[in-house]
């Protein structure tokens, strides 16, 4: 829908690209898989999983990006440094794709980069994800292990509005750099509805003042919505996850963290068709300039 | 001043934090007692949306907004309130703990005690232990609460309270433990003061110890 003055980032993290004017690269679309409560995932501190299943999803999500032309990332979400270990060995075994290394906690997200780094997959990582108050020594650590791509998440103690996630971003840049991060990927963080529409204006300022790739873990104002699946019954889950994921891709948004692997199904054709008229929008040069 | 007080509870509920620091300015010039607008005004403002935010009438978002706009009337009015009238049910320092990141129901317990009247101190995500207690000595908290999402960031739990018992500190705060991993089985074990599975049951769990703590001050 608009078109940015200011020049737009692209960045190539490994083989795909990420960034630019709205229209210009397909959306990147990340699925979480591993993560708490996944059903394929047998013993989340040993990283004891179903390798089946979880190649069987990999390649569902490959098929539908060939079919799209959609980009896709793993977001691989492990809670202890011995289950990271293996999730990455896994990965990086299965798919070419980029991924990124999530965890809850700071120590196995360290862990999980410097052992991708050890054992050369250093094109391929994107940490995920560091904050404005991240503490020093995470990102120390994060410039000792030599980490160039990273998720920076616009979440800030008291934060709210979208005004609040832009400033927290543009205070933390200069830190960000500092850490040896030559790649920041922008995420300003959706955790119920009310901050789906906040993160997605968040989006359209932070691209507009810093050209920097940008975009949100939309699907979480589905997944935390108490008492929707009751109301609205159980197609509605999945109806509304494509919506909200739809919502700040709309808006510019280059990626998207748009759920559980398993959702690929709906969310890659949805995208598709979005970024389809989109196209046409940017070759016409019919954008809203801002 | 009865209409104030409906109007600026109302603004509370609307989360409108600009009405909000007008009627606290407008109470303040016009000689207002503030205990009054406070108690009745914003707190009861707040109380409302924590209500709401238990039936699920409203978002998290909402609920942080509500709590933003009533500490900002409670900010102007407070400074008009003599010290020795400055009556809150307790004062709480809260965060989740080391190497944990997680936040969502740690910001809901916030919001929510201080809707039900306590004095708080979010120190956010992954607050270490001696950060905990320096803060809870700077403000001289009663109670602190330490969320743990992770089974692997419980540990930080324990160690919390053994530096509390091995510093001579052990009943200098009251610790209140919550969060995903945590239970009662857990709190039992590493002898907390308390265990809250949900942030409805916290801030009952905070009244109820400064109550038992008043009783037995006297």
């Amino acid at each position: 829908m608009f078109k940015f003055k200011r020049t737009q980032k692209i960045y190539e993290i490994d083989k795909i690209k990420l960034g630019g004017q709205p229209g210009e690269n397909p959306t990147v679309l990340i699925g979480s898989i591993f993560y708490h409560g996944h059903k394929i995932v047998l013993d989340e501190k040993k990283g004891i999983f179903n390798k089946e299943s979880a190649e069987k999803l990999i390649k569902l999500q490959e098929e539908f990006s060939d079919k799209t032309g959609n980009p896709y990332m793993l977001d691989v979400v492990g809670s202890t440094k011995k289950a990271m270990e293996k999730f990455i060995n896994f990965i990086s075994d299965n798919t070419e794709a980029p991924f990124l290394i999530d965890s809850p906690s700071v120590d196995v997200r360290i862990s999980g980069v410097k052992y991708a780094m050890e054992v050369g997959l250093k094109r391929r990582i994107v940490y995920n994800s560091i904050i404005p108050e991240s503490e020093p020594k995470e990102l120390e650590a994060i410039k000792e292990a030599g980490v160039e791509n990273a998720i920076l998440l616009a979440y800030k103690g008291g934060a709210i509005t979208s005004e609040d996630r832009i400033k927290a971003v543009m205070e933390f840049l200069p830190r960000v750099e500092e850490a040896g991060i030559v790649k920041p990927i922008i995420d300003t963080y959706v955790f119920d509805v009310p901050s789906l529409s906040l993160a997605t204006k968040a989006i359209v300022g932070i691209k507009r003042e810093t050209g920097f790739p940008c975009g949100c873990g939309a699907h979480n104002a589905i997944s935390t919505w108490m008492g929707f699946r009751k109301r609205m019954g159980d197609q509605a889950i999945k109806t509304c996850a494509v919506t909200v994921n739809i919502a700040p891709i709309i808006l510019g948004a280059d990626f998207i963290l748009y759920g559980p692997i398993e959702d690929c199904k709906y969310i890659f054709p949805s995208v598709y068709a979005i970024n389809t008229s989109y196209k046409y929008l940017y070759k016409l040069q019919e954008q809203l300039e801002i | 001043m009865e209409k104030l007080i409906e109007n600026i509870r109302n603004a509370v509920v609307d989360y409108n934090e600009e009405e909000v620091i007008k009627l606290a300015n407008e109470a303040i010039e016009k000689g207002f007692n503030p205990v009054e607008i406070i108690e009745r005004g914003l707190s009861e403002g707040a109380r409302i949306v924590g209500d709401k935010f238990e039936t699920l009438e409203i978002f998290l978002t909402e609920l942080m907004l509500a709590a933003e706009a009533m500490k900002a009337g409670i900010n102007i009015l407070f400074s008009e309130v003599p010290d020795g009238k400055r009556a809150t049910k307790g004062t709480i320092i809260i965060g989740t703990v080391r190497g944990d990141i997680h936040d969502i129901g740690k910001s809901i317990m916030s919001s929510l005690l201080l809707a039900n009247g306590f004095n708080v101190y979010d120190l956010g995500v992954n607050v270490s232990s001696i950060k905990f207690i320096e803060e809870a000595e700077k403000v001289n908290a009663d109670i602190i609460m330490l969320s743990a999402l992770m089974t692997t960031s419980l540990v930080e739990q324990k160690d919390l309270l053994r530096y509390l018992e091995d510093t001579g500190k052990g009943e200098k705060f009251i610790v209140v433990v919550g969060g995903g991993a945590a239970t009662q089985e857990w709190s039992k074990e590493i002898k907390a003061d308390g265990y809250a599975e949900t942030a409805i049951e916290g801030v009952k769990l905070a009244g109820h110890l400064m109550e038992e703590k008043r009783r037995s001050q006297i």
